[in-house]
């Protein structure tokens, strides 16, 4: 998902070079924990940032729940990276599709590939429904409401439709100099994230964590009360999603391709960076955003652009529409990167395009940026698991009687045991989700469990004997 | 010239970091918050890539 030239070259996900891409990583290209640091830090200082926080508040999180919820789960995920993705990253130093490949064959990594590329679409799409809303603030655009699942105005579709043609064209051309541009912009887009929070406090007129609490109970009961919904997280829901929204990244091991230039799997703390910077400062910073326009304009409508103006001005829509363009970017070139590895013929500049095209028509649609806690819950359920089977293969296939790395032993193109193992948990979870409304974030946990256990089930079962170690 | 850059840089961040406090404080008001913002945004996009864009390379 992320193969990179130079890790600290390319903080908003680093998908440039196909360098080491079917052999380890050798010694001499191993970078040091600084850059792990960076990276994380500045690839969690997304657009979608903005969003996330706010749809707490519009989700009845209190404000204990928020503070110390996320503090739990994002320590989780923090944990996840560093004991279950870093280690195996480390030992065997390869990218996630080439270990998957050993283990599934390389027809069923198309599928992968597939799946992958698709999800990444969607949340490259609302990346730039995030940027456009930006855009949307200098032109006096109308803006989408909250409860919209179809575009409400011609000026707001063209906004996207400009924007999602420049990121992609950008992404297909000159991806090398946008993320060259990320890592100029990073320090001072943390900065700007954290005074919108700061600037919001203020805004709120409370001077006392009880006056904060009771400001923040206010601004739920408005939101609710006009659209906001009535749905309701606790403290457990937001430590699993805090743990989870990332789960493709770790529990996934989508990050195979990150930790294996480390030195170290310490290295994996450096997530820490991310989550505490990005999925803890920015996203109750953008909760205080929404707070504050609740207070002061009467409206619980959680659109980046037009909040950040309020609070920060010019320089907020900048960094919001900069959020959005650097994170979307690298997106849609991944995205484009895995429709390549199914049609390995096409040049990636023409799959670059078509994932910018379908992320542009994603992005249409309003509802998948406000529906985005929900979407990368599912993001997780899908892909998390397959970093099961990766986990499986490596720690207990030798105890469970089963081969490591079986395709690569027998050369089969599609595993079956991988196949169905994936399927079936991801399945029903889908079925709980579609038919009966299960938050899609508690899934990405047992499905993984369910995964790695079923591998070793199926393969057992279905593995010739002479595969057998 | 590279140095003169770098404390640029870092004197429009620290204005970055700094400005909202003195907001909270109530030793500035919003607009020349927001100015100060958008003064410290230009020249850290001004003087920020001449140095840092190599050192990505």
């Amino acid at each position: 998902m992320r193969e990179s030239q130079s890790l600290a070259a390319e903080p908003h996900g680093p998908p440039v070079a196909e360098e080491f891409e079917r052999e380890p990583v050798p010694p001499r290209a191993l970078k040091g924990a600084k850059s792990f640091w960076g990276m994380y830090a500045g690839e969690h200082a997304a657009g979608t940032e903005f969003m996330i926080g706010p749809l707490f508040l519009l989700a009845g999180v209190s404000l204990y729940d928020i503070v110390l919820g996320l503090l739990l789960g994002n320590f989780l995920a923090v944990l996840s990276w560093r004991y279950l993705c870093a280690p195996i990253a480390v030992h065997a130093r390869l990218t996630l599709y080439y270990q998957l490949e050993k283990i599934a064959g390389t027809g069923l990594v198309k599928i992968y590939n597939l799946a992958n590329g698709i999800l990444f679409c969607f949340l490259a799409g609302a990346m730039i429904t995030v940027s456009a809303t930006a855009v949307g603030v200098p032109f006096g655009l109308p803006m989408p409401s909250f409860d919209a699942i179809y575009p409400e105005s011609v000026a707001f579709v063209v906004a996207v439709l400009v924007v999602g043609a420049v990121i992609a064209v950008v992404a297909g051309f000159g991806y090398d100099t946008v993320s060259r541009f990320a890592n100029v912009a990073v320090p001072w887009m943390v900065l700007v994230f954290f005074a919108c929070g700061v600037v919001a406090l203020k805004e709120l007129g409370v001077d006392s964590w009880a006056g904060l609490v009771a400001v923040w109970t206010e601004s739920i009961d408005f939101a609710q009360g006009n659209g906001g919904g009535v749905q309701t997280m606790g403290f457990w829901s937001v430590v699993l999603f805090a743990w989870f929204c990332n789960s493709a990244m770790h529990l996934g091991m989508s990050d195979l391709s990150i930790f294996r230039y480390a030195k170290k799997a310490s290295y994996g703390w450096a997530t820490a960076g991310g989550m505490y910077v990005g999925h803890y400062m920015a996203w109750i910073a953008a909760a205080f955003m929404l707070a504050a326009q609740i207070k002061v304009a009467q409206s619980a409508v959680p659109l980046p652009g037009p909040m950040a103006y309020h609070v920060t001005g010019v320089a907020g829509i900048i960094c919001v529409i900069i959020a959005g363009w650097t994170t979307a970017n690298p997106t849609i070139y991944r995205a484009g990167l895995a429709f390549q590895g199914i049609f390995p013929r096409s040049s990636r500049l023409s799959m670059t395009l078509l994932a910018g095209a379908v992320a542009t028509a994603a992005a249409v649609f309003p509802a998948l940026a406000f529906k985005l806690l929900g979407f990368v819950g599912l993001y997780g359920t899908i892909l998390a698991p397959v970093g099961g089977i990766i986990f499986a293969d490596w720690y207990l296939a030798r105890a469970a009687g089963v081969e490591q790395f079986p395709a690569a032993r027998t050369g089969e193109k599609y595993n079956l045991a991988v196949l169905f193992a994936w399927l079936l948990p991801v399945g029903v979870a889908l079925w709980l989700i579609t038919m009966h409304g299960v938050t899609t974030w508690y899934f990405p946990l047992p499905a993984w469990i369910a995964c790695a256990a079923l591998y070793l089930l199926f393969r057992k079962w279905t593995a010739p004997a002479a595969a057998r170690p | 010239m590279k140095t003169l850059l770098k404390i640029l840089s870092a004197l429009a961040l620290a204005i970055v970091l700094v400005a909202p406090f003195l907001y909270l404080a109530g030793a500035l008001s919003m607009a020349p918050l927001q100015a100060w913002l958008l003064g410290a945004t230009i020249v850290w996009f001004v003087c920020a890539p001449p140095w840092l864009w190599k050192g990505n390379s």
